[in-house]
Parts: C-alpha cells; structure tokens; sequence
C-alpha cells in the first residue's frame, strides 16, 4: 500500500515536473513574440502621438501618477525612471526595442529593459490606459522570461551561432526549465483573465438580463457602426451576450480539454475578431488571440509559417 | 498569486496583501479583468465652458465652449490616437473628485488667460433594449427621443493661477 502511494506521488510529481519544466515550445514562443511585440509597437507608435499625455504638460503631474493608483493596487516600484522632459525619447526608444523584439533581435535582459520603459509609460499615466496596454504589457514580463528569440527570429540569421559551444548542457537546461515555466504561467495567466472576466460580467444587471451587447453597440463612443437597426433581431443581443459569457467563464475548462481546445480557440477568433472590427478594438484582439497560439502544437505553428511564407523559407530562420 | 489577484480585493486577496502585492502591484498583476463589466457604460462625455475674466471681472476674451473628449456623444472618435482622451474622460468621471484636482489646472494650463471653468459632466443613458423594442416597429429616428440625457455633475472652478 506504502509503495503504491509512493509511486503514485513520484508519478504525480514526474508529470508536474515534465508540464512545468520541460516545454521547449520554441516555435509558438517564436511566432507570439513576433506578434505581441509587433502590435505593442503599433500601439506605441500611436502613442507617440499622445506624448502629451506621458511628459510635462500631462493633464497627471509626475508627483500625482502613483497617487491616483487606489491604495491596494498601487506599484511598489515608480518604473518611470526618466525625467518627464525626455519622454519623447525614451518611448522612442521603446518603440525601436519593441521593433528589434517583433524581429527577434533583443535578448532577455533587453527584453526586461523593453518590458521596464512599457511599464513605466503604463504607470505615468493610468488614466490613458487600453486593455491592450495591460495584457500586453503582462505578457510581454513573462515573455522576457523565455526562450522566444530561438525560432522566427532574425538573430538566428545574422548572427549564426554554434550550438554546440555557447553554453554548457545544464545552462542549457536550465534556459529550458525558466522558460518552460513561463511559458505554463502565460497559459495559466490567459485563462484566468477570461474566467475572472466571464465572473465579472455575471455581477452585471445587463450581462445576466442578456441585453448587455446592446448596450455596447448602441453606445456610439464604442461602436464603430451603427448597429441599432440589430434591434430588430433582439434575440441577436441576448444569444450574444449568453454566447460572450458561456465563452470566457468556461475557456479554462476547454484549454484542459484537448478534444474541445480547437473548437474554443476557433470561438475565440470569432468572438474578437467580431469585438475587433465592431469595436475597433482591433489592436486588443490581437493581443488576445495572439496567446492563443501557446496552445497549439508546435508542427501546428511551424506547418502554419511553413505555409504563409513558404516561398521565402523564412520559416528556417 | 494570479488567481488570488485577479480578485485583489477579496478576503484571499487581502489576507495575502503583504506577500503578493509588492510583486503582483509591480508587475501590473493586480488589475481587475472586467471589460464591459460588470455593466457596459453608457455614453458618457464633458462639456466646459473656459472664461477669461481680469481681477475686476472683466471679460476679456470670448468664452470657450468645448468637449471632452472633442468627439463627445456623436460618435467616438475610435481612431487610437484619439481613443485615449475616452479612456481619461471615463477616468474623471468615475471619481469626479479628479476633475477639480486634474483635469481643471490642465484645462488652465492650456488656455492662458483663463480664469474659471465651468463643467458639466453629461450622461446619454442608452435605453433599454425593451424601450428600443416598443419603438423599433415606428421608425428607428425615435430612438433619438428615448435616449434620456442626464445631468450628473455641475461645477464652476477658479483657474489656480488666476487668484
């Protein structure tokens, strides 16, 4: 009885330790790290437009910006480390290491540098904030945890290493392990920003009533369209509605579920794509359904890239 | 530590404060996950009115009358440079403590000369699909006379340096 229970705990443990710490994923790290930090570069080339808002003439006083943080979810850490009169360079910067990053020429301590500025613009003004800032800012902290500059990545080209003589085999591991790790904490992390927004909208009159997309389409300052004459086809905004709930409180079940993750995945698409293109919230789509592609598989993803840059065999970078 | 802080604010998450939010603060971890929730808001905008008075109240420059965001009820102007000063006005009004406290010396500072501000804080409450439904067989241009505009929030404030 002893030794079954022994086994079955080592059996246990071997499993966690193979989900944890034995994930190469390289090609999905690869491919995410492309298309997160490309669309944080687009964001952060618009919001160089909105400098204003982040330097000295910001509607938040430099002294203010931690301050209006309500107590329990201040920062310990004020990440803005630059005087409010080089913002504009800084978040130029920003901008040009978040570009080296989408091209995969960045390491993890630039990547950490990278994610520091990121935080620091999102913590200098609260107030300006989009979904798309914040995921994507959590994201990218994890990414620079890991591996994601050995696949798609232009490094790999102009600066062709030797495998065989950059590190010894436990740095090697070890590179693996941290990264692993992180790779499991971005799954986790997605699945838990849906099920808490799914638990969220249950606490909504309108969400549970099924008329809560109704509010959203008619409200022209979300609305890219005008969507009232759906109003015609009320059973529209109530199956939606249900549909929206139904799809962010159960994702984390159907991320475990391997029969029905691809089916979820494929909801997802739509489910943001349609917030996207109706909402103009395109640039939080992306960020979004870009961490879907932590859980496909890794021929998936390479067959993926093989196909839509095939001719280019850029796939082999 | 994640699960804990996506719901920072309850028992969990307080019991835990000292251990998670050091980290989970700086990172960026302890946020609340709630897109259009728990209810999605409704329309929402500023209108102000900047005046130039001498110490004696003597106008001087004609009124401004504006919006903010500049876009205001017609249609959000959803471009993503634009989108941001949405995002601040929602900030404002939330706790309309910060509109004395923030958007009042910024509107001086950007308009020398000013000083007072008058800001009325406009709700357009959307209404509900059921109110839609009894007009939505007439014409959809009575939509227009369900939509109640509220009033909820109206204050003049003297421009800091002006006193």
């Amino acid at each position: 009885m002893q030794a079954r229970i022994k086994k079955n705990v080592g059996d246990v443990r071997s499993a966690l330790d193979q989900f944890l710490f034995e994930k190469s994923a390289q090609e999905q790290l690869g491919v995410y790290r492309f298309i997160l930090c490309a669309t944080l570069f687009y964001i952060a080339c618009f919001r160089q437009m909105n400098i204003d808002f982040l330097g000295v003439e910001s509607m938040i006083p430099r002294d203010a910006a931690l301050n209006i943080f309500p107590d329990f979810y201040r920062p310990y850490i004020q990440w803005f480390f630059w005087p409010d009169a080089w913002v504009a360079y800084v978040h130029l910067l920003l901008i040009t290491l978040l570009g080296l990053a989408a091209l995969g020429l960045t390491s993890r301590p630039l990547m950490l540098l990278t994610w520091i500025i990121h935080q620091g613009v999102l913590n200098r003004n609260y107030s300006m904030l989009f979904g798309a800032d914040t995921i994507g800012g959590l994201f990218l902290f994890y990414l620079s945890f890991t591996n994601c500059t050995s696949y798609f990545s232009l490094k790999n080209v102009l600066f062709k290493k030797n495998k065989n003589d950059c590190s010894s085999k436990s740095d090697v591991n070890h590179n693996i392990s941290i990264s692993s790790v992180f790779f499991r904490l971005m799954q986790i992390q997605l699945c838990i920003i849906y099920m808490y927004t799914g638990f969220e909208k249950l606490k909504g009159t309108t969400w549970w009533d099924g008329t809560a997309l109704w509010t959203v389409f008619a409200n022209p300052q979300f609305s890219q369209f005008d969507l009232k004459f759906l109003s015609r086809v009320p059973v529209f905004f109530a199956v939606g509605t249900f549909l929206s709930i139904l799809f962010e409180v159960y994702f984390p079940v159907m991320m475990i579920n391997k029969n029905y993750r691809k089916y979820w995945l494929i909801a997802g698409v739509m489910f943001h794509l349609g917030i996207g293109i109706l909402l103009d919230l395109m640039t939080f789509s992306v960020v979004m359904t870009s961490t879907y592609i932590l859980f496909l598989q890794a021929d998936t993803v390479s067959s993926t890239v093989n196909y839509l840059v095939g001719r280019f065999k850029i796939a082999k970078i | 530590m994640m699960i804990v802080m996506g719901n920072g604010s309850s028992f969990l998450g307080r019991y835990f404060e000292s251990f998670y939010n050091p980290v989970a603060n700086s990172i960026g971890l302890n946020t609340t996950w709630n897109f259009f929730s728990p209810d999605p808001a409704h329309t929402m905008y500023i209108k102000y009115d900047i005046y130039f008075e001498d110490a004696y109240g003597n106008q001087f420059k004609e009124p401004v009358e504006s919006y903010y965001p500049a876009s205001r009820d017609q249609g959000g102007d959803l471009r993503l440079d634009k989108k941001r000063s949405a995002y601040v006005m929602r900030f404002l009004i939330i706790d309309q403590s910060r509109i004395p406290q923030f958007f009042v010396p910024w509107m001086c500072a950007k308009n020398p000369g000013a000083s007072k501000i008058f800001v009325e804080v406009i709700l357009n409450r959307i209404p509900t699909l059921d109110q839609m439904m009894s007009v939505v067989n007439q014409n959809l241009k009575s939509y227009d006379n369900i939509v109640s505009t509220e009033e909820i929030g109206r204050s003049s404030y003297e421009c800091p340096h002006a006193s």
